[in-house]
């Protein structure tokens, strides 16, 4: 056997080069602080700590949402608890007012208090983070409670305008109907466009600060147009806040914003209990129901008269004094049961709680005037928000302004009508309202906090859950320092050896010795 | 008997010396040399006088110098490096496409968690404009590196392509060496250095691909590459290059254009390189494209029943790809502008409602691709890119650890040890001085004789 040169020669460098790989190895992993640098290092712990990583930015994404609900949380938890103590504040105007020790001019003044209060009330539920109302359910682009406006057919519901085409001026007809001011804007804006054949598109806004709408003529149309607000024709001009003296001119481009805030005009809501009439038309009395529902005051006139019998009674509504009253066209007397308590519609119409007994041809009058069903109407919806705070765990971040205030403002407009008809027993009934009205925003006030203990939980498990995938990541991607720093030196002793042990073995010979 | 004779047996020895020290001379010159067999020479009595009823002895002659050489040993020594050739190719492919995957370079892991997570801020604030932005901004980061890994890819498979080609030359090369030296061995017979040279080439050519090789009884090589000869006694052929419809090289015989079937092949480097670039490649861009086509589709499907700002529906998300094939190529995003980002589930419910941008936001933790989620698939992926690359270079150290054994066993049989040659260049020193020696007394003989004083 021959120990050639060359193989004491190649050992030494598979020696070396071993050693060399492994401080190389060893450095990177120390200059690194990884003990990962490439997949091939190790495939395994690759796909671990690829997954642990994806876990810590999701429990981080986890934590923002956290503090996102959070936010919407609390502020609706403050809200309410402000919300409740207005609540109080009206509930104790109630059982003041409803001794009878007051007179009709003090129930009236201070009707004014409790007036504030509802609006003190209404910029509580209309409460925005940002762009975003937060009692709104998912329709958290426009105030929940918003007053409404009445589109009356014949009364207020046309605008005359003209563009210079052939077959102007054109009066569009806009649906009669309860709106918002978003929904109205929407409905100008659909009838004007369809109204005069052209391609011309035009935009109708409403700005909830300043209560203006503004119609604008958009870039790229053919005609300019001309509101003809002085037009007899256009009954909706002092409902949309346009001056009646003047008309406005709209160049393409541009737009023409109303005078004047709208003036909110209220419809009317049939509910369960004020949807009930006992009449007697002579064969004994009788119970009719409307049906529940929204509606205008013409459209309210035609179901009443529907219901009683249009050859039976005619409804009448004097704007002027805001009474209805009921004429009996039948031939026979009628009797109006009102003081019978199952007789609810008296509510809705302002009748107090005697009977009316009406002869023939003979009428009926309301008490007192009926200004509206409810002032501040809910708009929003009832859908949660859900928002992911934990694997397959999501929290609700919102609560419904339906849910929290309730009939809260409708309860605050009888109790004003009351004040203002100095109608202790409808105090007493606002007295009773308010308290249930309290106790179910205490209710949702509950599940607020209650959500965000849940919040508070949650998190915490968060938190300990990514310091624990932290660890583990930790353990399988971070170089052992020590170890490598050891191997490093251990290796780089090897080499000297192997050079100083190759320097005797690989530099000599016989021939060295050879004289 | 004759002192001539005594003068004819020194010179004999004074040459033969000369010649073995010749001969330790080259080997100790070659001792370095790649694929150099040491060579011996043997040394023969020459024939002997018949004196006086007597055979004498008439001094010394040259048998053979011959290579110290193991056939085979050294066809195992082809063999492996054939199969050394392959995981090399394989090992230093692997490294740089295990670097296109590495998490630090690509970064798809991350930017496709960071889309899920847009989607959740989009869930958190639908009403907000900047989270919309950021979304289509991540999208697009995602669609980028998805893009860019995918390039990368491709790229390198026609790199490797391009190195396929020039390794035809190389290829070509060493046949028409291997032929040269089968003539000059059958024009001036089997000399040690040409053989060796020979050998050399043969070794080279099995770096490149598995070969068998045949020897006649003039010593001329036949070698044959999966059933067809290139270098023959009489004649060689040469290889060459031809594009198939993707413009990838497939290798064939240049005369008579038969193609090379490589699976018939089982080592050297143009076969690793052909394993990366027709099979190990594509298998990783088509999981890519497989992942990419499913996010964008899943992510479209939703989408497109979803409500934008803007209260319209069906719109996709990103531009759907037409087929699986270059989906992770073709990547990217449809939608250009916040209010275009379907959040909501319905149109009534805008802007609040974000069932839509939380449901989108599920799909990270759903089994949609191949019964995995998408980061577990990309993560598997990316593991098993590690697992390819890790088995290539233990396959690579593991047949460096043959080989280094293999040569040594061809060392101990054909290696040169200069402390053999040192003792033999004594040995044939001391039999020189002994020859002069000879021919000293010799000298002295014909002295005495002259001498002598009749």
């Amino acid at each position: 056997m021959i120990i050639s040169n060359r193989t004491l020669y190649d050992r030494f460098l598979l020696d070396l080069r071993g050693n060399l790989s492994a401080i190389q190895t060893a450095q990177e992993q120390v200059a690194s602080g990884k003990r990962i640098n490439r997949p091939s290092d190790d495939p395994t712990g690759t796909y671990q700590a690829m997954d642990y990583a994806n876990r810590i930015d999701r429990m981080e994404q986890y934590t923002r949402n956290t503090t996102s609900a959070r936010t919407l949380l609390s502020h609706t938890d403050t809200t309410l608890q402000s919300a409740s103590d207005t609540i109080a504040r009206a509930y104790e105007l109630a059982v003041q007012y409803a001794s009878g020790t007051y007179t009709s001019i003090d129930r009236a003044n201070g009707s004014k208090e409790v007036a504030e209060i509802r609006e003190a009330l209404a910029g509580l539920a209309n409460t925005r983070i940002g762009d975003r109302y937060i009692f709104g359910g998912w329709k958290t682009g426009d105030p929940p409670y918003a007053s409404t406006i009445v589109i009356e057919p014949g009364v207020n519901d046309s605008i005359v305008f003209d563009d210079g085409t052939a077959g102007g001026p054109f009066t569009v007809t806009l649906d009669s109907a309860i709106y918002t001011p978003a929904q109205l804007a929407d409905e100008i804006k659909a009838k004007l466009e369809a109204a005069n054949g052209s391609a011309d598109t035009y935009h109708v806004a409403f700005s909830y600060d300043t209560n203006k709408f503004s119609i604008s003529n958009d870039t790229g149309n053919a005609n300019a147009i001309d509101l003809l607000w002085t037009n007899a024709g256009s009954t909706a001009a002092s409902t949309l806040g346009f001056d009646t003296g003047a008309d406005d001119s709209v160049a393409v481009g541009s737009a023409a914003g109303a005078d004047t805030a709208v003036g909110y005009t209220q419809g009317f809501t049939v509910t369960s209990s004020n949807k009930t009439f006992r009449v007697d038309f002579g064969a004994g009395t009788q119970t009719i129901t409307l049906n529940e529902g929204a509606y205008t005051r013409a459209s309210l006139i035609t179901e009443i008269q529907n219901r009683l019998g249009p050859a039976n009674v005619t409804v009448n509504y004097d704007s002027t004094t805001a009474k209805f009253s009921l004429t009996n066209i039948s031939g026979a007397p009628i009797t109006f049961a009102w003081s019978d308590p199952l007789a609810t519609a008296r509510n809705l119409l302002g009748f107090d709680s005697a009977d009316d007994a009406v002869p023939a041809s003979g009428s009926a009058n309301a008490d007192s005037a009926v200004f509206q069903s409810e002032t501040y109407k809910y708009q929003g919806d009832t859908s949660s928000i859900n928002v992911p705070i934990a694997d397959g765990a999501v929290i609700t971040s919102n609560i419904p302004g339906s849910d929290a205030f309730g009939t809260v403002f409708s309860t605050i407009d009888k109790f004003i009508s009351a004040l203002n008809a100095n109608d202790t027993d409808g105090i007493n009934e606002a007295l009773g309202n308010l308290q249930s009205n309290q106790n179910s925003l205490t209710d949702t006030e509950a599940t607020a906090g209650a959500r965000l203990n849940r919040l508070d939980i949650e998190e915490q498990r968060n938190e300990d859950g990514k310091l624990s995938v932290q660890q583990a990541l930790s353990g399988v991607e971070d170089a052992d320092i020590v170890e490598a720093a050891t191997t490093l030196y251990r290796r780089q002793a090897a080499i000297d050896t192997l050079r100083n042990a190759s320097i005797r073995t690989l530099s000599q010979s016989l021939f060295d010795f050879l004289k | 008997m004759h002192i001539s004779n005594l003068f004819n047996i020194g010179k004999s020895g004074l040459l033969i010396s000369q010649y073995a020290l010749n001969v330790t001379a080259h080997n100790v010159a070659n001792a370095d040399t790649a694929g150099y067999n040491r060579q011996d020479m043997t040394i023969d009595t020459s024939a002997p006088n018949f004196i006086g009823g007597h055979w004498i002895g008439s001094g010394v002659k040259i048998g053979d110098v011959a290579r110290s050489y193991d056939s085979f040993l050294q066809l195992q020594a082809h063999n492996e490096t054939a199969r050394r050739g392959t995981y090399d190719a394989m090992s230093s492919s692997m490294k740089r496409v295990e670097d296109v995957f590495n998490e630090n370079v690509s970064g798809v892991s991350s930017a496709m968690q960071d889309f899920f997570n847009a989607w959740d801020e989009v869930a958190t604030g639908p009403e907000g404009r900047p989270q919309r932005i950021s979304l289509i901004e991540t999208a697009k980061t995602l669609s980028a590196r998805i893009n860019d890994m995918s390039t990368r890819l491709a790229d390198y498979r026609q790199s490797i392509n391009n190195e396929v080609s020039n390794s035809v030359k190389d290829v070509n090369d060493l046949i028409e060496g291997i032929y040269r030296s089968n003539r000059l061995i059958a024009e001036n017979g089997p000399s040690p250095d040409m053989l060796d040279q020979r050998e050399r080439s043969i070794n080279k050519l099995s770096e490149y691909m598995q070969l068998n090789r045949f020897e006649d009884e003039d010593g001329l090589v036949t070698v044959v590459v999966s059933g067809q000869s290139l270098v023959m006694p009489q004649a060689y052929s040469s290889l060459e290059v031809t594009p198939d419809s993707e413009g990838m090289y497939g290798i064939r015989v240049a005369n008579t254009g038969d193609m090379l079937n490589f699976d018939n092949i089982t080592g050297g480097k143009l076969k690793g390189k052909l394993e990366i670039r027709d099979s190990t490649i594509p298998g990783y861009m088509d999981q890519l494209d497989t992942m990419a086509y499913s996010l964008m589709t899943e992510v479209n499907n939703l989408h497109s029943t979803g409500y934008g700002l803007d209260g319209k529906t069906g719109r996709r998300f990103f531009n759907q790809p037409a087929a699986v094939a270059d989906a992770a190529a073709n990547m990217s995003v449809f939608i250009t502008g916040a209010d275009e980002v379907a959040a909501s589930s319905t149109s009534a419910g805008l802007p609040g409602d974000n069932a839509m941008a939380k449901a989108i936001s599920d799909l990270q933790s759903q089994s949609l691709v191949a019964g995995s989620t998408y980061a577990d698939y990309y993560r598997s992926l990316v593991s098993q890119v590690g697992m390819d690359a890790a088995a290539a270079n233990r396959d690579l150290e593991a047949t460096d650890t043959v080989m280094f054994q293999l040569n040594t066993r061809l060392q101990e049989r054909s290696g040169v040890s200069l402390d053999e040659e040192a003792a033999n260049i004594i040995r044939f020193q001391r039999a020189y001085e002994a020859s002069a020696k000879i021919i000293q007394t010799a000298d002295k003989l014909f002295e005495t004789l002259l001498a002598m004083q009749l």
